[in-house]
């Protein structure tokens, strides 16, 4: 079942904007302090960049998968390596979505919320739709993209005018050194385009238009900008003590009012956003597995990331070791070679292939061309 | 053989997702949520819903104070006030947990209310303790208050039954008129985190009739609770003895987490020219003469004030520029002998005399305030903020010469433009 362009373009949108509202703006402003907004935006840029290199390998794929495309490139050898490396990136950004939400709706939702309660449904929910695949996925985040939207923006501008803009001044105080560490510590969080590879041949470019794309794109970094713009407007130095910027902000004001309690509302389909998240990455999990293993049927792969999700509900129960494992330089060279060299050595080695393949092509035409020549010479000389 | 395998695995899977199936398969996880359940009791039972929590030193002992909210059709049961102590704030908190028998939940505490001498010995400790571990949320609107620290707890919970009136949205009110920010724990960490380490807090002040009009409720002798304990008592405040509560505008102000003064409403009045957000107020200005007025009072409101601070450096000194632009319209005219052109319509009533008595009254306010500052080494204006934002440079090679007399060395440059709401 493929989905069209206009699906994976709001597939992709959710995907730019799903990890960035939980812990990550504070988390940046421990090494960026005022500059984490550059930051982010920098960052999201690049990864705006590699949807487009991406998506144009994908098309030249054709109809095969991943896996066949990067077997042709590259040989089998290199591709199961690279394989683990994507296995390794998408197990990143589950465990870290499904600890998101878990550590966002039993501690910081509810006061008195057993994990099971929470875990076990969600994890029904991510094998069913998993085993549904991307088309699935591809029409519930349609159904929730513009509410989350529209939501987003709403508890960004409710928050707008408890901004302090000086709170962003001075630029540049310590230099760049400070965002170029940040950048590399937190790159786990971005990559937001590896989920791509996953849907090699299953995406329909007929009714493609680049410019959509470009669009949701764009939007997807405004919206991130705006609320962390907000967010370290609202909260300038006490910002690395929010963990949960999206309930965070909507908590700031101490006013009561009718209007407040709508951001609940917002913050609730945002979890459902999560969740479809998370159902995306766990798909793409799913899929390297029965790549990698060369599994047959859809089945075995998905209880694989069931159990996967299943025991991360049992470590990491601090964010302290959370961090630990996110935060590491493990976790950042993995997403440094997923997102941001592999398809660069993709593009490159498609080109030198084809550009070897178009020579031989060449140089046996020319050869044939000689022959039919010679042969033509040998007729006329016969002939006379 | 591999495609009668799928084809046998996909028909397994229909006949698992039937919809007669789907059905059971949610009756089963509706069993394994619910069943669970029915061994235990009402959260109500278990959780204290704590709405107000008060917290003050009293001879060397921690001791704390909570209104706490009991589902109830009573009316009167709603709001019931228990207070305890110990060595540390942990263990007052928990001495009224096991007196009453109910873990303290704050999630929905709105009001953190502090007593004049945990004020003066820093108030951070008990602000960390409760919001990282207790987990009081940092919106929760901070107060400071004076006398017992159960009267002051009770006389708001009889507010809260008194459905009209709330300390909460009393103190919030101020906003506008009176405080010069939002005065909750996430706002005090802000100012207290800051390289100022300046924190500002409503002052609510505990009183009998005699001693200040203030807030009158009724049925002040409710909430009282029959619960015996030596560490906790639970008392009302009614009878003869009824306590009053009231906001007279005074701002307690904190540096380093530690109290340092109070100001008055009217310091407070004076520091709210330089902020952008208490756009009302008003100003009285005396003996105005001119072609209307005879030697008036006149009293003028303030319906919008735009503030405009330039902050620059003119051969290493810094100059602090306020524009202050506001809008008003005349309120009352007090004139012993008014003259008969006050009767007139569509005249302009600001006259040229008028305004500049007002510019007048401004600048000098203004001054005061800067002297204020000066005075007591308290940047309550946000002029570091202003120079580290805009000049960072060259302030920091001020403040090394400068330290923490900062605020003398700058020339302070006030203009003010004064315009009629029509």
């Amino acid at each position: 079942m493929k989905i069209n362009y206009r699906q994976l373009s709001i597939i992709t949108f959710m995907s730019f904007i799903a990890l960035k509202f939980l812990a990550l703006p504070s988390l940046l402003y421990l090494e960026s302090k005022n500059m984490s907004m550059f930051v982010s935006l920098a960052l999201m840029i690049i990864d705006g960049l590699y949807v487009f290199v991406i998506l144009d390998l994908m098309k030249k794929s054709g109809e095969k998968n991943i896996y066949e495309f990067m077997k042709n490139c590259l040989g089998t050898m290199l591709t199961k390596i690279i394989l683990i490396l994507l296995i390794l990136k998408y197990a990143l950004v589950v465990g870290n979505i499904s600890k998101g939400l878990e550590f966002f709706v039993v501690e910081n939702l509810y006061s008195e919320y057993s994990w099971f309660v929470f875990v076990l449904p969600l994890m029904i929910l991510i094998g069913f739709m998993v085993y549904k695949g991307v088309r699935n996925i591809a029409r519930v985040s349609e159904m929730v993209c513009w509410a989350i939207v529209i939501g987003l923006i709403y508890i960004a501008l409710k928050a707008l005018s408890g901004i302090d803009l000086l709170s962003f001044l001075p630029f540049f105080k310590d230099g760049v050194q400070p965002l170029f560490n940040s950048a590399y510590i937190h790159l786990s969080w971005f990559g937001s385009a590896t989920f791509l590879f996953m849907l090699f041949g299953f995406v329909d470019f007929r009714s493609e238009k680049k410019s959509k794309m470009i669009k949701y794109v764009i939007f997807a970094i405004l919206i991130v900008q705006l609320l962390y713009f907000v967010f370290y407007g609202l909260f300038e130095i006490t910002s690395p003590t929010h963990n949960y910027c999206i309930s965070d902000i909507s908590q700031f004001s101490s006013t009561y009012s009718a209007i407040n309690e709508l951001s609940w509302l917002v913050v609730s389909m945002w979890i459902v956003a999560q969740a479809v998240q998370l159902a995306l990455y766990s798909y793409c999990l799913a899929q390297a597995l029965k790549f990698l293993f060369d599994i047959k049927g859809n089945i075995l792969p998905i209880i694989i990331v069931i159990l996967y999700l299943f025991m991360w509900s049992f470590i990491g129960e601090n964010t302290v070791r959370m961090e630990r494992i996110f935060f590491s330089s493990f976790a950042s060279i993995v997403t440094l070679i997923a997102q941001y060299i592999l398809p660069i050595i993709l593009e490159i080695v498609y080109a030198i292939k084809n550009k070897t393949k178009r020579n031989k092509y060449k140089i046996e035409r020319v050869k044939d061309e000689r022959k039919e020549k010679n042969r033509d010479k040998k007729e006329i000389e016969v002939n006379i | 053989m591999k495609e009668k395998k799928k084809t046998e695995i996909k028909k397994k899977l229909k006949s698992i997702f039937s919809p007669k199936k789907l059905v059971l398969w949610l009756s089963i996880l509706i069993l394994v949520f619910t069943v669970p359940t029915f061994n235990k009791s009402a959260m109500s039972q278990t959780q204290a819903i704590v709405t107000m929590l008060c917290v003050d030193k009293v001879e060397d002992q921690i001791k704390v104070a909570a209104t706490v909210l009991t589902p109830s059709q009573d009316k009167k049961a709603n709001f019931q006030v228990y207070s305890g102590q110990g060595d540390t704030l942990g263990y007052a908190v928990d001495s009224v947990s096991l007196a009453i028998g109910k873990e303290m939940g704050f999630a929905q505490c709105k009001i953190m209310a502090l007593g004049e001498n945990i004020c003066t010995e820093g108030v951070m400790q008990v602000l960390d303790y409760m919001t990282r571990t207790k987990k009081v949320g940092r919106n929760a609107v901070l107060v400071s208050f004076t006398g017992d620290i159960v009267d002051f707890t009770q006389a708001v919970a009889n507010l809260n039954l008194e459905k009209t009136l709330r300390l909460d949205r009393i103190v919030s009110f101020d906003k506008q008129y009176i405080l010069t920010q939002d005065s909750n724990i996430e706002t005090f960490y802000i100012g207290y985190y800051s390289p100022i380490s300046l924190g500002l807090m409503s002052k609510v002040k505990l009183g009998t009739s005699e001693e200040f009009n203030a807030i009158e409720v009724a049925g002040a002798d409710a909430g009282s609770s029959g619960a015996s304990n030596s560490d906790m008592n639970s008392t009302g405040s009614g009878g003869e003895n009824k306590k009053y509560i009231m906001n007279d505008g005074t701002v307690s102000l904190f540096k380093q987490g530690k109290h340092y003064l109070d100001m008055t409403l009217d310091e407070v009045k004076k520091a709210n020219i330089f902020v952008n957000d208490a756009q009302k107020g008003t100003v009285v200005v005396e003996s105005v003469t001119d072609h209307i007025y005879n030697d008036a009072k006149v009293v003028v409101n303030i319906l919008k004030k735009d503030i405009s601070i330039k902050p620059t450096f003119k051969a290493n000194t810094p100059i602090y520029k306020t524009d202050v632009s506001l809008t008003v319209y005349i309120d009352e005219v007090i004139e012993e002998n008014p003259s008969e052109r006050l009767l007139r319509r569509n005249q302009d009533f600001l006259t040229n005399a008028l305004i500049e008595k007002i510019k007048e009254k401004m600048e000098t306010d203004m001054r005061e305030i800067i002297k204020y500052c000066q005075d007591n080494k308290v940047d309550l204006l946000g002029i570091y903020k202003h120079f580290y934002a805009l000049e960072n440079k060259k302030f920091e090679k001020y403040l090394d010469n400068m330290g923490e007399n900062y605020l003398d060395g700058i020339e302070y440059q006030i203009e003010i433009k004064v315009k009629s709401e029509n």
